[in-house]
């Protein structure tokens, strides 16, 4: 059997060492669990608009099989990743309006209003039921995601 | 008859208590800070209370610098003043009853020593602030120490400090006091007639200045303004006014001595629906801090509103202007309350609001400092902000000018998004540094953008171009500007296609990146000939023209590849990454297109910013060439002559 010597303790080590990084970033590239992903306010950008994500009423996000994708408003997710969460491909998430709750981004209610001040001004808001929708803004128009993906909120331009 | 030595005495300790106690109560030091973006200056004043004046502003401007905050509980020994004034007015008090000498000369000592103590004191204090300073804060000065009399200049900050009436008074005090017994026996009469008259007002100065500050009287604001005939001038004095405030019709409401109003978190502070109101000395503060209501501290909706001098404080969102026309925000101090960024408000918000100027406010906290949705022909001019997440953030917003702004230590300078016809000049965006996202300026889908004149220095990136010009036949013209000690200076979407010239680039860690598939043609780096400066040029002008005559070129393996593999990007700026760029420059191993090409580099900075040493003269630099290349030449002569046989 052989012995540990110093030598190969630390040659082990040093190995260990150099062996660190490469863990690392293959670990970092695994593929990372599932739900919606972390959103660091203030300091994370949109992965549609690069706009840094700074309300978490309207924030979204959506998970592909490679990547994890943040938006900060709606009207980027459906542009971003709307056909793959629609299709099934990828999940979405949009935060209730009113509770700010995490939402699955195919079963929420959505209205769309311009006295919705959203960051990218398209003015939707996403709500967990249709009645919570309707509480909130009574008269308005309900949509569901795939409506919004067959017509997606173009960004006004003035 | 000449008086008994215990009538002199008495007039003598008399007035010297009278002086020693009315200046202890009046200010004894006080300091202005004059700077650009400081209309009318900062101010501190020192008292036997504490310290007053902007502090705050002063604690928010010292923290870019690192200096530490003035708080009165790190300066312990300003707790010894009021019982030093007591015990020395005691002891002269004592002094005149008994006529002890022993007792008066300690207290002829006490009262020389509490205002030189005192100078003494806060001079070292100075000092120390000067030389404490936070090494990891967002500008580093080198140390250097306030004059506690005078005046001291550091960056573009003038300060003059003197000492205040009330340490004059001080010192008259422990004059009279030395000199005054004497001074009363050999006077003339009529003059010592004069002493108890001199002794009564100064007891009465001190009285008034020991009770001036006190109560204001009672004044029903919404009365007086509901009462105002249209277009009447209103004029609160000092005091706390329960908010919300609505002005409805044409008003100048004015404060003296600052009232507040306070909204006790109920909503919005102050409304201003009406036309022409003018809102101006005023404190607001206490507006309604829950999210979803919005609610702001001055919102204005009706036209030709001003909103000027006015300090708002503890608000969600600063000043809100809704659908207004033709307003002007000016010389305010604006801090939103300290929420986390996402839970706070903007400073000033302009929603679909048009011809509105913007000048000269500080703007302390926000989420965004000033943020500019649907509102066009707008001025923002000599405004600072700091502390915000977009100093500056535009949305869709047309035909505005921003001029002579300073950006400090935001998350981004300033953003200016689906807008056209956009002039940013001469405006400081520092210090932007987040790791994640810092940027000085980011331009995305900005169209017929003009860019000139800045300096941008020390953020994560200089300036951020996506799909900027965004129309066919826009252009973004980037010119004259500084861009130094980034580590990026110019990031490049591969969607952006700007002309810079006259730029003068110097100390980034990487002068430029191009993102996403790379089209170098996109971009010119000069215009009609004229390129820009780049402080890692190291090429020659035989010429002689200004115009280096070999194109700058960048052009960066590793980038190429860490685009293909982002892995690669640890490798950045290591040896492996240096050897590998200088193996590329030296031999063609592989063909990588360049970053950026400048085909007419400027040899001198323009407008006098930090270059380098003047380019030798052409002629020089040929000579040199010759004699550098004739060893050369001789040895490889020698080399063959020898193989030959």
């Amino acid at each position: 059997m052989r012995t540990i010597t110093r030598r190969r303790l630390i040659g082990l080590a040093a190995a260990a060492a150099a062996a660190a990084p490469g863990a690392w970033l293959l670990l970092e590239r695994a593929p990372a669990q599932s739900g919606p992903p972390e959103i660091r306010y203030g300091r994370d950008r949109c992965d549609a608009c690069g706009m840094l994500i700074s309300d978490p009423r309207y924030a979204a996000a959506a998970r592909r099989p490679d990547a994890a994708l943040r938006y900060d408003d709606i009207a980027c997710l459906v542009r971003g990743a709307g056909h793959a969460v629609a299709s099934g491909v990828a999940d979405g998430w949009v935060h209730d309006a009113a509770t700010e709750a995490w939402v699955e981004a195919r079963e929420a209610a959505y209205v769309r209003s311009p006295a919705i001040r959203t960051p990218m001004s398209s003015g939707l808001a996403a709500y967990a039921t249709a009645a919570q929708a309707l509480a909130a803004h009574p008269g308005a128009t309900v949509f569901t995601f795939a409506a919004l993906v067959g017509a997606p909120a173009a960004g006004p331009r003035g | 008859m000449s008086p008994t030595p215990r009538a002199c005495r008495a007039a003598t300790a008399v007035l010297t208590l009278a002086l020693l106690v009315g200046g202890a109560r009046l200010p004894l030091w006080q300091m202005t800070l004059h700077a650009p973006q400081y209309v009318g200056g900062l101010r501190l004043v020192i008292d036997g209370r504490g310290v007053h004046g902007d502090v705050d502003e002063l604690n928010a401007l010292n923290h870019y610098i690192g200096m530490a905050p003035i708080r009165m509980d790190r300066i312990p020994e300003a707790r010894l003043f009021t019982p030093g004034v007591t015990a020395v007015a005691a002891g002269v008090l004592v002094a005149a009853l008994t006529g002890w000498r022993f007792l008066r000369a300690l207290a002829l000592v006490g009262l020389w020593a509490l205002p030189l103590a005192f100078l003494a004191d806060l001079q070292w204090r100075l000092y120390l602030f000067g030389h404490s300073m936070d090494p990891l804060a967002a500008f580093r000065l080198p140390a250097f120490t306030p004059k506690v009399v005078g005046r001291t200049v550091v960056m573009n900050f003038d300060v003059t400090a003197l000492p205040g009436i009330g340490l004059v008074l001080m010192l008259l005090a422990a004059v009279v006091f030395a000199v005054g017994p004497w001074a009363a026996r050999r006077a003339h009469p009529a003059l010592r007639r004069l002493v108890p008259a001199a002794a009564v007002l100064a007891l009465a100065v001190a009285g008034s200045a020991a009770t001036a500050r006190g109560e204001s009287p009672p004044f029903d604001l919404a009365r007086a303004v509901a009462a105002a005939p249209p277009g009447a001038v209103v004029v609160v004095p000092p005091g706390v006014y329960p908010g919300p405030l609505v002005l409805a019709r044409p008003l100048v409401l004015r404060g003296q001595g600052r009232p507040v109003i306070d909204g006790r978190g109920a909503g919005d502070v102050v409304v201003i629906t009406g036309e022409r109101v003018t809102l101006e000395g005023f404190a607001v503060r206490g507006g309604s801090l829950l999210y979803s209501r919005e609610a702001a501290g001055i919102v204005v909706r009706g036209a030709g509103a001003v909103v000027r001098d006015n300090e708002i404080d503890d608000v969600l969102f600063g000043v809100y202007l809704a659908g207004a026309r033709g307003a002007v925000v000016a010389g305010n101090t604006i801090r939103t309350a300290a929420l986390p960024v996402e839970r706070r408000g903007h400073a000033v918000y302009l929603w679909h609001s048009r011809e509105i100027l913007i000048a000269d406010n500080r703007i302390l906290r926000g989420k965004d400092g000033i943020h500019i949705a649907f509102s066009n022909e707008t001025r923002v001019e000599r405004n600072l902000v700091t502390d915000s997440r977009y100093g500056l953030h535009v949305m869709y917003s047309h035909r505005n000018v921003y001029r002579n702004n300073v950006f400090l230590g935001n998350v981004v300078g300033a953003a200016v998004m689906y807008s056209s016809d956009v002039t940013l000049d001469h405006n400081v965006f520092e210090g932007s540094r987040s790791v994640a996202a810092g940027a000085g300026l980011i331009f995305k889908d900005a169209d017929r953008l003009l860019v000139r004149g800045n300096r941008i220095a020390r953020n994560r990136v200089g300036l951020e171009f996506d799909n900027t010009p965004a129309e066919r036949g826009g252009w973004a013209q980037v010119e004259e500007n500084l861009v130094a000690f980034n580590e990026v200076g110019f990031s490049l979407m591969s969607t952006a296609a700007i002309a810079a010239t006259g730029n003068t680039v110097v100390e980034n860690l990487r002068p430029v990146e191009v993102r996403g598939v790379l089209r170098t043609e996109t971009s010119r780096w000069q215009v009609a000939g004229r390129g820009n400066y780049w402080g890692d040029y190291r090429g020659f002008d035989a010429s002689g023209d200004g115009i280096g005559d070999v194109p700058y070129r960048r052009a960066d393996v590793l980038e190429r590849l860490g685009d293909r593999a982002p892995a690669l990007r640890a490798f950045l700026f290591t040896p492996a990454h240096l050897a590998l760029e200088a193996a590329v420059r030296l031999a063609p191993l592989a063909r990588v297109d360049p970053v950026v090409e400048d085909p007419a580099p400027l040899m001198r900075a323009p407008g006098g910013a930090p270059g380098g040493a003047p380019a030798p003269a052409g002629r020089g630099l040929l000579v040199a060439g010759v004699l550098l290349l004739a060893p050369g030449l001789l040895a490889a002569a020698r080399l063959r002559a020898k193989r030959a046989p």
